[in-house]
């Protein structure tokens, strides 16, 4: 370039200080997402793709169908109830597992004597393999044996069989993925609120803020570019889950268990129908990731009007 | 030093709201921490005394065996745990260092720098995270195995492509962390932008701006991705059980994964107090690298705000 | 190779790249003659190689014989070391009982020999069991990246029925048929072919608990002869255990499980999940035999039979809280290990039943189409039903032979009793369990959620079997 002759030389310049932004983003995204593309994005683009084509069977050819598959799943009640249950139940896993480790955040916060041991502690079950500990949750559910059954008999109650009740089976899924989703979310609340600004809280202390203020005026404000992460990850991976879905209840009682993630699975796997799982897969895609535009769209322009929390509070 | 954020930053003393949260955040603790207990106390057992046995809340064996445990650190005559162990470890460093480079750089592209068909971009790339994993295994099995000219291929077909090579861990294990780079954007978009200007104004460039102001800011934020990104490869077996099949190529997990299944196997009942000694054992390395790296989380958070 | 290299056609290739993956799958349609079924007119792939001499063959292990990865040869010498580690006598002389847990070793050992001596190396590879297993397989079979020989258990019928398998030479097929138990090879016949076989499969028979059926004031050694016995005594060991142990009977969960022990209280009235691909849920045999199931659950611990999960069931037999179970043949070997006195017969007929009964806890060895050395891995089949393996089955005393000339002699008549009783079970009307011509897991979802929901509520059987097979018949067209 510094043998450029001189005109060429500030046209380029000028080119190069207008497009500044578009050039180092160029610089830094385009290698990666040729790899993502090479790595993720093709092998996920052709799950898609078989969603438009019968394909049942490895020996079978792919016939396109063109909407066969999505017109099937919106007409078979297998398919648009386990949706539905794969929504409420990744809702409310999700919404428990932020709304715990929310508060536990707030407690880990606090300068306690041993936090590192707390933080480990609420971690661990997130590293577990889930193979392992779902036979654990097993053998504490029980229906004869099993130690919270014992237990119940022991002081004189009678023994519940969970798997045969749709509340208890749904509690369950719900209680193990919370078991191993907390302590992550607690550690990414902390993070967000040991990033919050602390003269924030010293400004709204000289302005006589109590602690419930701050609370409302200074962390949840500055938390929310945290929040929108972890809720978005958080409802992405719960609606999601099925391993323990499969491993607990194994669906039942009665299929009325049953998640979508879970159905798409045994298409692939079981029934070689991989036109019917790529559908299913873009079906939940797409509805997930209309949800998350919606989510993401609000929280940024309220983020656009507001950068840095203000001390409304003052 | 952490800063007290709730409550006051000027209380110091313990006072009865610490004794709340001790007991909160202990007596939880150990609800959560109950099952790992329980797995302990279960790898003591003979598979015919923990079938024959009515569990209590803490099964204690009358005739307890380290055998379970002598399978998980030695493994069978074939295994050879040094191999897997260090198969596990340069897999996790690599993926590692390639999360926390990509997550930043990218993070910091979305939020720091303006360009067209920015937030489409990203919502695509989000947009990938909402497709369960399952569906994407056959196609990248496929895409593996039919990898041109490599593995005895022709163009396309004809030998096993890269199955069974370090590029599946080379390409596929560290695939671009999305949920990082999210993150890191989350994160940085709350850092004023007039601290990138100030660096300016004193001549920094953009990589100084970057690795030098930016960075360092971000470092609890790196700190999490690197230990998700850790654990979670660390504790993948499905990648290596998948996509690769010599002993050689194998991890901890995926070995044993295998060795679980060996302890499933054609009818009879399984190995229980075996399956999950060695599900515990994929847990301790991992728990290992939590105790280390958790206290970077939290570190250093207090100097987020603009100095002067 | 270098990196750039590689990065680099990946660029070139990116696009074509989307078109070899669709070929994985498309583009076989110029390779086999027709998608469903053998394929017979395919001579690329179907031509056995011209020579076994010299080959190298790739065998997926399993658990009841693994003895680890590798070159076979370079794992028995290990293998025998720990093995004498932990002061196991590692020597076999056949015709006398060995040390249990040394079986793989010794089976291994005979392969081999058996191998070497037609020049043929064979390379062990663990692809896991189960689920981890059936997901492999599948994307080893899209990509036409298969071990010579692969093992499986409920999956390997539909393997063969999407034609992905190699049926057995004839002259090896009709060998088989005359010389083999029927458990071995009936549920992996398709299409009047045989695709696999398995060396030491199970079928199911009755076990009791010798004490707990005495407590209830019944013969010890007197099995139940008939369903109408069977529920009678299980009824009273339940009244007699007052809470502390319970009559028992079959699981019947809504999984694999539960239908591979039931199922064979099914064929022996007659009944059966599906005919020819189809659903036959309600039939008459079949409304008899759930009645029944419904006789016993309504007898025993409450939630037990029907548990999503087969342990919880198993574990209460264990634990000597039942009196009553179909199992496979293990279960005499385990439940003395257990230290239950156990008694082991032939299941119960029905009124109008006959013998029947489903193959259980098999590991069916077959040889995939895309196999590059076919004609060895036959060879490797075939010295899985040699008189070395199965007179080393017998001596386990674990498990029953399949080969005729082993388990009807007189010897072993003698020497196991119980065992050659459940070889007789194995000849007969054994069957695998079918799989449907589409949609396979959610039929069988329909109709173990249908069974689930008879045994759980107290509506009419008949008429929650008819809405079964009404769902299951829309799914599978």
């Amino acid at each position: 370039m510094e043998r450029a002759v001189p005109f060429k030389q500030t046209k380029l310049k000028r080119f190069l200080v207008r497009r500044r932004d578009g050039l180092i983003a160029a610089a830094i995204l385009g290698p990666m997402i040729f790899w993502w593309l090479v790595v993720s994005g093709f092998p996920t683009l052709f799950g898609f793709i078989l969603g438009f084509f019968e394909w049942i069977g490895i020996q079978g050819h792919p016939k396109f169908i063109g909407l066969g598959n999505y017109a099937r799943f919106f007409e078979d009640a297998q398919y648009y109830s386990a949706l539905w249950r794969s929504v409420w139940m990744g809702a409310l896993v999700s919404g428990v597992t932020l709304l715990a480790g929310f508060g536990a955040a707030l407690l880990m916060n606090m300068p306690l004597f041993g936090k590192g041991i707390y933080r480990s502690i609420w971690y661990i079950p997130a590293v577990t393999s889930t193979v392992a500990t779902t036979q654990i949750f097993n053998i504490l559910l029980d229906p004869t044996n099993g130690v919270i059954n014992n237990f119940l008999k022991s002081i004189g109650r009678d023994p519940v069989i969970w798997q045969f009740s749709v509340g208890w089976s749904v509690f369950w899924i719900v209680a193990y993925s919370v078991w191993k989703g907390v302590g992550g979310a607690a550690l990414i609340w902390l993070a967000g609120l040991q990033s919050v600004d602390v003269s924030l809280y010293e400004a709204a202390e000289i302005d006589g803020a109590g602690r419930r203020q701050k609370l409302r005026y200074v962390t949840i404000p500055g938390l929310k570019p945290i929040a929108t992460y972890i809720v978005i990850t958080s409802l992405i991976g719960a609606i999601q889950i099925y391993e323990q879905v499969m491993f607990i209840t194994g669906g039942g009682p009665y299929g009325k268990t049953e998640v979508l993630v879970f159905r798409i699975y045994r298409d692939a796997f079981w029934d070689f129908n991989l036109g019917m799982a790529g559908a299913s897969s873009l079906i939940m895609a797409v509805i997930v990731f209309t949800a998350t535009v919606l989510y993401y769209r609000r929280t940024t322009k309220a983020d656009r009007s507001n950068t840095i929390p203000v001390k409304k509070g003052a | 030093m952490d800063p007290a954020t709730l409550p006051s930053s000027k209380t110091r003393k313990p006072n009865s709201s610490h004794i709340v949260a001790h007991l909160v955040l202990a007596g939880v603790g150990l609800i959560l921490f109950y099952p790992l207990i329980f797995m302990i106390l279960s790898g003591f057992f003979t598979k015919e005394e923990f079938t024959t046995t009515i569990l209590g809340f803490f099964p204690i064996p009358r005739h307890a065996t380290l055998d379970n445990y002598l399978v998980l650190f030695q493994g069978s005559s074939d295994t050879s745990t040094q191999t897997y162990f260090l198969n596990s470890l340069y897999r996790t460093l690599y993926s590692t260092f390639f999360a926390m480079l990509t997550s930043f750089l990218a993070g910091y592209a979305f939020a720091r720098l303006k360009f067209k068909g920015k937030d489409a971009l990203f919502l695509t790339l989000l947009a990938t995270q909402m497709i369960p994993g399952t569906i994407a295994l056959i196609p990248t099995y496929l895409q593996l195995a039919r990898w041109p000219f490599a593995g005895g291929n022709d163009i396309f077909t004809g030998g096993t492509g890269l199955l069974d090579t370090w590029w599946v861990y080379l390409l596929g294990g560290p695939s671009i962390n999305i949920m990082g780079m999210f993150l890191v954007k989350q994160s940085l978009e709350k850092v004023p932008f007039e601290l990138d200007e100030a660096a300016k104004m004193d001549g920094a460039g953009t990589l100084r701006v970057i690795f030098q102001i930016l960075l360092p800011l971000q470092m609890p934020i790196m700190a999490f991705i690197a230990i998700t990104t850790a654990l979670g490869t660390w504790n993948d077996f499905a990648t290596p059980f998948f996509y690769t099949t010599s002993d050689h190529m194998q991890t901890l997990p995926s070995a044993i994964t295998r060795l679980s299944s060996a302890a499933v196997g054609p009818g009879g009942s399984p190995n229980y107090p075996m399956i999950i000694t060695l599900g515990l054992g994929t847990t301790v390395p991992a728990l290992l690298i939590f105790f280390l790296f958790q206290k970077y989380i939290v570190q250093g958070l207090a100097n987020t705000g603009i100095k002067g | 190779m270098k990196f750039g290299n590689t990065a680099k056609w990946g660029m070139s290739a990116l696009l074509a790249a989307a078109l070899a993956g669709c070929s994985g799958g498309g583009g076989q349609s110029n390779g086999s003659a027709s998608p469903s079924g053998p394929a017979p007119s395919n001579p690329a792939s179907s031509d056995p190689s011209p020579s076994a001499q010299g080959a190298t063959i790739t065998v997926l292990t399993e658990g009841a014989t693994n003895v680890g990865t590798g070159k076979l040869g370079d794992l028995l010498a290990p293998k025998e070391k720990e093995l004498k580690g932990k002061g196991l006598d590692t020597s076999y002389t056949p015709g006398k009982q060995f040390e249990a847990d040394t079986f793989g070793l010794h089976y291994q050992t005979i392969l081999y020999n058996a191998m070497k001596e037609k020049n043929i190396e064979v390379n062990m590879q663990d692809w896991g069991w189960g689920e981890p297993l059936i997901q492999k397989q599948t994307a080893g079979f899209l990509a036409k990246n298969m071990p010579d020989i692969i093992v499986g258990e409920t999956q390997m019928n539909g393997f063969a029925q999407q034609g992905l398998l190699e049926p057995f030479p004839d002259d090896m097929a009709d060998e088989i048929r005359q010389n083999v138990a029927d458990a071995a090879w009936k549920p992996m016949e398709y299409d009047g072919k045989i695709y696999g076989l398995a060396a030491q499969p199970g079928v199911s028979s009755l076990f009791w608990n010798k004490d707990l059926v005495k407590q209830a004031g019944l013969d010890p050694d007197k099995a139940p002869a008939t369903w109408a016995e069977l529920a009678d005594n299980v009824k009273k060991v339940t009244e007699a255990g007052k809470g502390k142990f319970y009559g028992g009977g079959v699981y019947a969960g809504a999984n694999f499980g539960g239908y591979l022990r039931y199922g064979a209280l099914m064929v022996i009235n007659g009944g059966a999940f599906a005919e020819g691909g189809k659903p036959v849920f309600n039939s008459d045999a079949n409304v008899e035999t759930v009645e029944l199931l419904r006789e016993l659950n309504a007898n025993n611990a409450p939630g037990l039979m029907v548990n999503t999960n087969e342990g919880a069931y198993f574990d209460a037999w264990y634990k000597g809280q039942l009196a009553y179970i179909v199992d496979g043949p293990w279960q005499s070997q385990q439940a003395r290990n257990n230290k239950i006195d156990v008694g082991m017969a032939p299941i119960p007929l029905s009124p109008n039943g006959q013998p029947g009964n489903i193959t259980i806890g098999a590991a069916f060895h077959s040889v995939p189409k895309d196999s590059k050395n076919k004609e060895a891995a036959f060879q490797y089949i075939r010295a899985m039903y040699s008189k070395d393996i199965q007179q080393l089955i017998a001596d386990s005393n674990v498990r029953s032979p399949v080969l005729k000339e082993i388990a009807e002699s007189e010897t072993y008549q003698k020497e196991h009793p119980e065992l050659y009783t459940h070889y007789q079970a194995m000849s007969g009307n054994v069957q695998g369990l079918p799989t449907f011509a589409k949609d396979n897991s959610k039929a069988w979802q329909i109709w173990g959620d249908g069974v689930a929901k008879a045994l759980m509520t107290k509506g009419e059987i008949k008429a929650i079997l008819d809405d079964a097979q009404k769902k299951a018949e829309a799914v599978t067209q």
